[in-house]
C-alpha cells in the first residue's frame, strides 16, 4: 500500500529527498534479509544518518501511524527485517561512526550502522577487541546485534551480545530519544539495556551503543578434531562440556560441509571424515599446554580418529575461515537452504542430531550441519532447489519436525538468530498463553501501537487469545514457492 | 474487617494459621528501620504463593517477599500494613544436570546449600554471597560479588525465571539452554528489580566448573595513589577473578581473587611477586579462597578495627554504605572529595571501596571522639551534598539512627516513565514491594 502524501512529504522534509526510496526497483533490494523465503515490498526507505534524523522519521510515522521497521546490514537470519504491511525502512547503514574508543576504560560508543568487524580493528593495536563475533560479523552491523542479542562461536566463553552492551540511546516509537544505561552499564532502577537488547526492534531504535572492549587473551591454541561420524563428535562435545573444561569456542561441522569448504577453499580439511571439531582454547601460555592434553583425551575418549593443532597464525585463520565461510559454501552444494537455530541441552546433542538427519532422509533431502555445539546451539541447515515447489514444501515440513525435536529435548527455539517472522508460530509451544501476554505487555510500554517492527519477535494476542488491544491486521509475507 | 485483618483471615484459611505468623515478638525480632512487617505469611508452593498475591490484590494489601531478611534494610521503606511473604518454604533444588552445567533451584533455598549441592559435582555458581541468603533474595537485590571482575554479574548466569507477577499470575520467561534469544528476556527486568514485578519462585542458572585452584592474594603500599595505580595495572594486565582495592589509612590494601589451574595460578603469583617489590608494596597471601562475603561490601580484614592517633584501637559503629558506579581512574579524586564530606558532616571515618570493574562504595562510621563540638553525624546532608555534586549514589544500608529524607537511591534515569510503565504493566494495583524501589516504583 502506498504511503500518504503527507506521510512523504514529512520523510522528505526529514532527510533530504535524495534519502527517501520509493521506486519499485530500488525497494525490490530491501523485500528480505539473510531468510529470503520470507518477502515483502516496503512503503519506502529512508537513509538515516544522525539520532535527529531517525527521531524525525520515527515521529512521523508515529504521527501518521505507520509502521516502520530498522534495518542494518540486513544480514539477519529470522525475518526480522522484512517490512510487512508495507512499513517503512529505516535503514542505519550509514550511522556508522565510531565515537569513542576509551582504551583506559575498555569502552567505546559507536552508531548502529558500525560493521562488527570494524570496532575490533579499530582497538586491535591495542590489544583489544569487541567479543561478540557472528559469523556475519564481516557485513552484520552493531545496531542489529543488539537488536538480535547476535552470539557467534565465541560467545562460549565470552557471552553474547547482552553481555557486552553497557548502554544504549534509542529513538522510542514516539519519536522520543532516551538514555538506558551507560557507559558503567545499567543504571538505577530496572535493567532496561538488558531487556532491549534482543528486542527485535519492537522497543524503538539504538541510535547509540556503549559497547564493552575485550583484552585479547594472551595465548591461543587452535584444535582440529576428526571423527567417523557425527555422533562420535557430538559425543566429544559432551565430554569436554562434563568435564568441566570451557573453551573459548568449540564448533561442530560435518562431512556434508566438510567437503563443500575443502572443494571452495582447499585448506587440507579431511574429506573422510565424518565430522570434525574446530576447538579454541585460550588463556595463559602456562596453564594452556595441560588444558590441550586433557580436550585431546576427551576426544580420543569419544573416538576421535586424530587432533591436530593449528601449528601457525595463519593455519589458525585459515580454520576459522573455513568454519565462517561454511553458509557461503553450501552454495556449491544447493541451490538454497534453509538453517535453524534450536538451542539444546548439550548432553542431548547426539540424539537431536540423529532425528535431524532421519527428518532430512525421509522428506529426501539433505541436511548438513555447522554449529556452536559448545553451547548446544544446532545450525542444521536443509539443502532444498527453491524452484522446485515439492522440495520446498518438503523443506518446511523437515522445519516443523526439526523445531519439534528440539522443543521435546527440553530446549528453545533460537539461540541467536531471533524469533523474527519465521518462527512465531512456534511461540506458543514454549510460552503459555500468560508468559506471552507478559512479554506483549511490556512491548506495550514500549509501543502501545505497536508500529515498531509489528508481527515480530512475539506472535499477537490474535494468534492465542482474543482479548482487548488487537495490532494492526497481518498483510502475510509472500512465501517464495 | 479492615483490609489487612480480612487478608490475614482469608490467608489462614487457604494457607493454614500455622503458615500465617503474627506474634509480636517475632514481628519484633524481624523489624528494620526499612522494614516492619505487620505479619510473616509462610507459603508452601508456587501456587500459595500466587494465591496470597491474588489474595494481597483483593484486599489491597502490600507484600514484601523475603528470603534470607539478609538485605531487608536495601531500598526505601515499606509502607505501614504490609506483610512479609516469606519463600523459605520453597527451597529444593528442582534439578541439576551436571552434564549440561545447568541447574534448577527454588527461591528459597538458601546460597550455602546450593552452592554445596553443586560442590558435589565439582561444579558452581561463581560468585561471594552470604550463605543464609536465598537464590530469590540474591536475584531480586542483584547482589554480585567481587567475582563480577572474572565471571560478570548475576543477571549473566541467569537461564531462565518463573515469577508470579503483582497479578497473581505464574509466568516463565527464559529457558534452560545456556543460549536463548527466543522471546523477549524478562529475567533481566526481574533481576535487580527488588521484587517490585513479581516474586522469584524459581531460578535456572548456568553453572561453572569449581576452578582446580582459588586463592585471595592481598596487597599493602605506603601510598594509596601508588597502590590504586599498580592494582590497576595488574588487574588490567591479567586474568584476576576479583579485586577490590580499600582507602583510606596506610596502608593501601587490595585483595586480589584468582581461580586459575595449577600452572595458571603459579603464574600470576610470579607475576605478583614481580610487581610488588618495585614499588613498595608487600604481599600477602590471606588464605582465603574468596573474598569476604559475610560483609557486604568486601573489605580487607584489618581496617575493620581502626588504630586512632593516641594509639587506642577502637571498632567503629557502621552508620551508612554508599555505592556509585565509576570508573576506576576517577575513584582516588572521588574517595578524596568523599573523605572531606564525611568529615564536615560528622562522620568521625570513611572507609572507601573500588570493586573492580566499575562500582565504587563508601562506608561511613559514626564520630568516633562523640565529644562536645563534634557534629552529630548527618547522613541525610551528607547524601544529599554528593548528589548535589554529581555523584549518584545509592544508599544499602543505614543504621537505625540515620534516617533519609530522600529516596536511597540516586536521581531518576531519564529513563524512568519506561520504568513506571512497567511497573504497572506486571504489578497493576502495586501489591509488591510498593514505595520501595527507585522513584517510588
Amino acid at each position: 500500500m502506498p504511503l500518504s502524501a503527507t506521510l512523504l512529504a514529512a520523510l522528505r522534509e526529514a532527510v533530504g529527498a535524495a534519502n527517501v526510496q520509493t521506486q519499485a526497483d530500488e525497494l525490490f533490494v530491501y523485500e528480505c534479509d539473510g531468510l529470503t523465503v520470507d518477502r515483502a515490498t516496503p512503503g519506502a526507505v529512508v537513509f538515516v544518518h544522525s539520532t535527529d534524523e531517525v527521531a524525525k522519521v520515527v515521529r512521523a510515522c508515529s504521527e501518521h501511524t505507520q509502521p516502520f521497521v530498522a534495518r542494518g546490514a540486513g544480514t539477519g537470519l529470522s525475518g526480522g527485517a522484512v517490512a510487512l504491511n508495507g512499513a517503512v525502512v529505516i535503514e542505519l547503514a550509514r550511522m556508522n561512526r565510531i565515537l569513542e574508543v576509551d582504551l583506559e576504560n575498555r569502552v567505546a560508543l559507536v552508531e548502529p550502522g558500525v560493521v562488527n568487524v570494524h570496532l575490533t580493528k579499530a582497538c586491535s593495536e591495542r590489544h583489544l577487541h569487541y567479543a561478540p563475533d557472528p559469523s556475519s560479523q564481516g557485513a552484520c552491523t552493531i545496531g542489529g546485534n543488539v537488536a538480535e542479542n547476535s552470539g557467534g562461536p565465541h560467545t562460549l566463553k565470552y557471552g553474547v551480545t547482552v553481555n557486552h552492551v553497557l548502554g544504549l540511546e534509542v529513538v522510542l516509537p514516539s519519536g522520543e530519544v532516551v538514555e538506558l544505561g551507560g557507559p558503567h552499564g545499567k543504571g538505577q532502577g530496572y535493567d532496561l539495556v538488558g531487556l532491549f537488547v534482543g528486542s527485535e526492534g519492537t522497543f524503538g531504535i539504538a541510535t547509540k551503543a556503549w559497547v564493552k572492549l575485550t583484552p585479547n587473551p594472551e595465548s591461543v591454541k587452535t584444535l582440529l578434531a576428526v571423527f567417523a561420524s557425527v555422533d562420535e563428535a557430538s559425543r566429544a562435545v559432551s565430554g569436554i562440556i562434563a568435564a568441566g573444561i570451557v573453551p573459548a569456542a568449540l564448533e561442530l561441522i560435518d562431512q556434508t560441509i566438510v567437503r563443500a569448504v575443502e572443494q571452495w577453499l582447499h585448506l587440507g580439511f579431511p574429506t573422510d571424515a565424518g565430522a570434525v571439531l574446530l576447538i579454541e582454547l585460550d588463556g595463559l601460555r602456562d596453564g594452556l599446554e595441560p588444558l590441550a592434553d586433557r580436550v585431546m583425551r576427551c576426544c580420543r575418549e569419544a573416538g576421535g580418529l586424530d587432533v591436530r593443532q593449528a601449528k601457525d597464525e595463519k593455519e589458525r585463520l585459515l580454520l576459522w575461515k573455513a568454519r565462517k565461510q561454511a553458509f557461503g559454501a553450501v552454495g556449491r552444494l544447493s541451490p538454497s537452504y534453509y538453517v535453524q537455530d534450536g538451542v539444546i541441552p548439550r548432553s542431548r546433542l547426539p540424539g537431536v542430531l540423529a532425528q535431524i538427519t532421519a527428518s532430512a532422509e525421509r522428506h529426501g533431502l539433505v541436511n548438513a550441519n555447522v554449529f556452536h555445539a559448545g553451547d548446544g546451539n544446532l545450525h542444521p541447515l536443509i539443502l532444498f532447489d527453491e524452484r522446485d515447489p515439492r522440495q520446498v514444501e518438503a523443506a518446511l515440513a523437515c522445519n516443523e519436525e526439526v523445531m519439534s525435536a528440539v522443543i521435546e529435548a527440553g530446549g528453545m527455539l533460537s539461540g541467536e538468530h531471533g524469533i523474527g517472522l519465521e518462527k512465531l508460530h512456534f511461540m506458543p509451544r514454549v510460552f503459555s498463553p500468560d508468559d506471552l501476554d507478559a512479554m506483549l505487555r511490556v512491548r506495550e510500554v514500549f509501543d502501545p501501537r505497536h508500529l515498531a517492527n509489528p508481527h515480530k519477535a512475539i506472535p499477537s494476542r490474535r494468534c492465542w487469545e482474543v482479548k482487548g488491544h488487537e495490532p494492526p491486521k497481518l498483510e502475510p509475507p509472500r512465501r517464495k514457492l | 474487617m479492615s483490609g489487612l485483618a480480612g487478608f490475614l483471615d482469608a490467608a489462614r484459611r487457604s494457607l493454614g494459621a500455622e503458615q500465617v505468623l503474627d506474634a509480636p515478638a517475632l514481628l519484633d525480632a524481624l523489624s528494620l528501620p526499612q522494614a516492619r512487617p505487620a505479619a510473616l505469611l509462610r507459603p508452601g508452593s508456587v501456587e500459595e504463593i500466587a494465591l496470597a498475591v491474588k489474595l494481597a490484590n483483593e484486599h489491597r494489601v502490600p507484600l514484601l517477599p523475603c528470603g534470607g531478611w539478609t538485605a531487608m534494610h536495601y531500598g526505601d521503606p515499606a509502607p505501614a500494613g504490609a506483610v512479609a511473604l516469606s519463600l523459605q518454604r520453597l527451597d529444593r533444588l528442582v534439578e541439576h544436570s551436571p552434564a549440561d552445567m545447568v541447574a534448577t533451584a527454588q527461591a528459597g533455598l538458601a546460597f550455602g546449600a546450593f552452592q554445596d549441592r553443586l560442590h558435589e559435582h565439582g561444579q558452581w555458581l561463581p560468585f561471594e554471597a552470604p550463605a543464609t541468603a536465598t537464590l530469590g533474595g540474591l536475584l531480586a537485590t542483584d547482589r554480585s560479588g567481587p567475582r563480577r571482575l572474572g565471571y560478570g554479574t548475576l543477571r549473566d548466569q541467569v537461564l531462565g525465571l518463573t515469577v508470579v507477577n503483582g497479578d497473581g499470575v505464574v509466568r516463565k520467561c527464559g529457558g534452560k539452554v545456556v543460549k536463548n534469544v527466543t522471546g523477549y528476556d524478562l529475567a533481566k527486568l526481574y533481576i535487580g528489580s527488588l521484587g517490585t514485578l513479581g516474586v522469584i519462585v524459581e531460578a535456572t542458572f548456568k553453572l561453572r566448573p569449581r576452578p582446580e585452584t582459588s586463592s585471595v592474594q592481598e596487597l599493602e603500599h605506603d601510598d594509596f595513589a601508588a597502590g590504586f595505580k599498580l592494582v590497576r595495572e595488574l588487574v588490567q594486565r591479567l586474568p584476576f577473578v576479583a579485586a577490590v582495592a580499600g582507602f583510606p589509612g596506610k596502608p593501601f590494601v587490595a585483595q586480589l581473587g584468582i581461580d586459575a589451574s595449577p600452572p595458571d595460578h603459579a603464574r600470576l603469583l610470579r607475576e605478583l611477586e614481580a610487581a610488588c617489590p618495585s614499588g613498595g608494596a608487600r604481599l600477602r597471601e590471606t588464605g582465603a579462597t574468596h573474598l569476604d562475603a559475610e560483609e557486604f561490601p568486601p573489605r580487607p580484614r584489618r581496617l575493620r578495627a581502626v588504630t586512632l592517633t593516641d594509639g587506642r584501637t577502637v571498632e567503629p559503629a557502621l552508620a551508612a554504605r554508599l555505592t556509585w558506579p565509576a570508573f576506576a581512574g576517577d575513584f582516588p579524586d572521588q574517595i578524596a572529595a568523599l573523605d572531606q564530606l564525611a568529615a564536615s558532616h560528622g562522620f568521625g571515618l570513611m572507609m572507601g571501596f573500588f570493586e573492580f570493574p566499575s562500582r565504587a562504595s563508601a562506608e561511613l562510621f559514626g564520630s568516633l571522639e562523640g565529644g562536645e563540638g563534634a557534629p552529630a553525624p548527618d547522613l541525610d546532608g551528607m547524601v544529599k551534598a554528593l548528589r548535589k555534586a554529581g555523584l549518584p549514589v545509592t544508599v544499602t544500608w543505614t543504621a537505625a539512627e540515620q534516617t533519609l529524607s530522600a529516596s536511597a537511591f540516586g536521581p531518576p534515569q531519564p529513563a524512568w516513565e519506561l520504568m513506571r510503565g512497567i511497573k504497572r504493566a506486571l504489578d497493576p494495583r502495586a501489591v509488591l514491594n510498593p514505595g520501595r524501589f527507585v522513584e517510588g516504583i
